[in-house]
């Protein structure tokens, strides 16, 4: 399954990742056929040690793959000289970026080595393109701080930016959220799919954060623990089992419903809940949480929760055989069941 | 601190380099005066200037001892805190100096062997070759800052660079084992001429060798210009680096390579001389504000030169009856500065990333 259909910039097939030590090379993903395409913003996903990092390496030309064809345009990669291959494809790593005595905006001017001279001297387009690229992340009152001392978000965008200063059709990202909070990663990743999109670049960015990449990507590479890529639509990918398979383990289930993972536990009592509405659905996480399974039947429930909706607020009765209570919020509730076990 | 970066910004750092040449040649001039025999600037000048109503012994001192020392002492700085800014750029190390390759001790063995071995055992390399004992020292070391050159540089390929970094301390370890063992079977007027190198001087270098020890530092300090970028792009890191288009590999070879032709050739004539090659690039980064290469490569040449000098000048302690060896008064005059800076801008650790 190929959703691709406009010319790749990149294109693998057969390809082996891995690495390869006095002879004796360990495969660590194999047989993969693979498309990146202009304005395609493609997150890899994948559990810790499948292997996400090797390709990321592999497909932008930092290590050698074990076998199989590798192409950038219409050249095998390993052959482009560094320069031109700066030009088509960029990279924004987990490596740390520097340095004591750098401003902002000199670090976004390394992005324009492929194109400057022998020296280094920046032309007029160099500085204008320069200035694009803080503009284009929104950092351009940042240019003349220095880096060491930009917070975490502030920094990926500037390292963003000197990516793209590099005006490639491709940009690879190793986990480019990682160390970012929450809002901080929506941004980035609105950001970058953004970007994809208004500059045509072909994107594909790894992350452990399925629930972003679900409503950001194109498309979805996952790495699954027997080393397959599937490859596809993110809302197909979900219905089809595919990340059911690959992140589903002992602690975590995948909910259907919600389509998102919940953490899974043995539940050892059971409640009936009625109501509906944003109310049901937090209800039904908090009680998960505590540890609560959910059945419809009332014979197999310790007691029954149900949420009525009054005038204009919601209230919650708890029966149980030793009474019922009414709460008129869940935090009430929910101070109740974590004081009674 | 927060503010001077913006208004260096707009300025440009013109002033600075302006003043840093102003003290340099200040202090050039400082030197040829300064001395066992005190002598005005205006004699000095005018002697420079090629005047003939100078009292002859005035001149010769002026033109045969002080302007070639002060000369050297100019390049010998330039060069060494040149290299130590390469060193710096391409281990992504605070501490590299100019010899982390082992250069020194290889230049340490080649004239303890020279000095403790084969003039003592009655072969005379200078008399066949009609060399002075001075040129046998520098060729001595140079052959022996060569060599080990050679040696590390071949296993440049074979490992990464940090490796690289390790096998450069372990073989200076062991090359001054070696140097040890030769002091050990030494006699004592032998051991004295060879502690006398080991202290470094810049009076060593006489109008007829400047001619080969310039140019052959001034070629290292230019080719330095074609490393410019890449050195820049090393701050990245490896994969950064290789991913705006560097060739990674080859610049670090080149970088190594032009830092150990100026540290060896600066070792070669003028013995080995430690801590300004470590100093300088740190004042520089200082003092300028930046990691980029274009600037800070100038700014450290001037830097060098100027410590060099004053290190020269303590040396030789004018107004007194003695002088100093001078690698106790590079570290004694550089020490202080380099703590200074450092308390000063606080971020050393995230120099390199």
């Amino acid at each position: 399954m190929n959703p691709t259909t406009t010319n790749p910039i990149l294109e693998a097939a057969q390809l082996s990742v891995g690495y390869r030590h006095k002879g004796n090379s360990r495969i660590v993903l194999g047989g993969l056929d693979l498309r990146l395409s202009p304005g395609k913003f493609i997150c890899l996903l994948g559990p810790n040690g499948t292997g996400k990092s090797t390709l990321l390496r592999t497909l932008s030309g930092l290590q050698a793959p074990l076998s199989g064809q590798l192409k950038l345009g219409n050249q095998t990669l390993d052959q482009i000289p560094p320069r031109d291959r700066a030009k088509q494809l960029s990279i924004v790593f987990t490596d740390s970026i520097p340095i004591g005595r750098m401003t902002s905006k000199d670090y976004v001017a390394l992005g324009r080595h492929p194109f400057s001279g022998r020296f280094g001297g920046l032309d007029q387009n160099d500085v204008s393109k320069i200035d694009q690229a803080l503009e284009a992340v929104g950092a351009m009152s940042l240019a003349h701080r220095q880096i060491a001392e930009l917070s975490d978000g502030e920094r990926q965008k500037v390292t963003i930016a000197r990516a793209l200063a590099q005006e490639s059709r491709l940009m690879l990202l190793d986990e480019p959220t990682a160390y970012l909070d929450l809002p901080r990663r929506v941004e980035c990743m609105q950001l970058l799919r953004d970007l994809c999109h208004q500059q045509s670049i072909g994107m594909l960015l790894s992350s452990h954060d399925l629930d972003l990449a679900l409503r950001f990507a194109d498309e979805l590479w996952i790495l699954t623990p027997d080393g397959k890529l599937a490859q596809g639509y993110p809302e197909a990918l979900a219905l089809n089992g595919t990340l059911k398979r690959s992140f589903a383990n002992e602690n975590l289930d995948w909910d259907d419903e919600q389509g998102s993972f919940r953490t899974h536990k043995t539940p050892c009592q059971f409640i009936t809940l009625e109501g509906s509405g944003p109310e049901r659905l937090w209800t039904q996480r908090a009680l998960q949480r505590l540890g609560y399974g959910m059945t419809e039947d009332p014979r197999q429930s310790r007691f029954q929760i149900s949420i009525t909706h009054g005038a204009n607020e919601p209230s919650w009765t708890l029966a149980q055989p030793s009474g019922t209570h009414t709460f008129s919020s869940l935090e009430a509730l929910i101070s109740q069941l974590v004081q009674s076990p | 601190m927060a503010e001077l970066p913006q208004k260096r910004q707009s300025l440009g750092h013109w002033p600075l380099y302006l003043l840093l040449s102003a003290a340099t040649l200040g202090i050039a001039l400082a030197s040829v005066c300064l001395g066992s025999e005190p002598l005005s600037p205006a004699i000095v000048l005018k002697t420079i200037a090629g005047s003939e109503s100078i009292d002859p012994i005035l001149q010769q001192i002026i033109v045969d001892f002080r302007l070639p020392r002060v000369l050297t002492a100019l390049i010998a700085g330039a060069a060494l805190a040149t290299a130590g800014l390469l060193m710096q750029t391409i281990f992504r190390n605070p501490l590299a100096d100019p010899f982390v390759l082992g250069v020194n001790s290889g230049a340490s063995l080649g004239v303890a062997i020279a000095l403790l071995v084969l003039t003592p055992a009655g072969i005379s390399l200078t008399a066949q070759l009609n060399l002075s004992g001075q040129t046998l020292i520098v060729l001595a070391s140079t052959a022996g800052a060569a060599t080990t050159l050679m040696i590390v540089l071949s296993l440049f390929r074979r490992v990464d660079i940090m490796s690289l970094l390790i096998i450069g301390l372990m073989l200076s370890y062991a090359i001054s084992s070696l140097v040890s063992i030769l002091m050990f079977f030494s006699m004592a007027e032998r051991l004295q001429s060879f502690l006398n190198w080991s202290f470094g001087d810049f009076g060593n270098v006489s109008w007829a060798q400047l001619p080969v020890f310039a140019p052959a530092i001034l070629i290292g300090l230019a080719s330095t210009l074609f490393l410019m970028k890449p050195l820049d792009a090393l701050l990245l890191g490896e994969h950064y680096a290789e991913s705006i288009g560097t060739r990674t590999k080859r610049a670090r070879f080149f970088g190594l390579f032009a830092a150990s032709i100026l540290a060896g050739t600066v070792t070669g004539f003028c013995g080995p001389i430690g801590f300004l090659g470590i100093a300088a690039p740190h004042l520089a980064r200082y003092l300028f504000n930046t990691s980029a290469h274009r600037r800070l490569i100038p700014a450290t040449i001037l830097l060098g030169a100027i410590l060099a000098l004053t290190a020269d000048l303590c040396a030789r302690a004018p107004g007194f009856d003695f002088s100093l060896p001078l690698n106790a008064i590079t570290a004694l005059v550089g020490a202080p500065v380099i703590i200074l800076a450092l308390i000063q801008q606080r971020n050393m650790k995230r120099l390199f990333g």
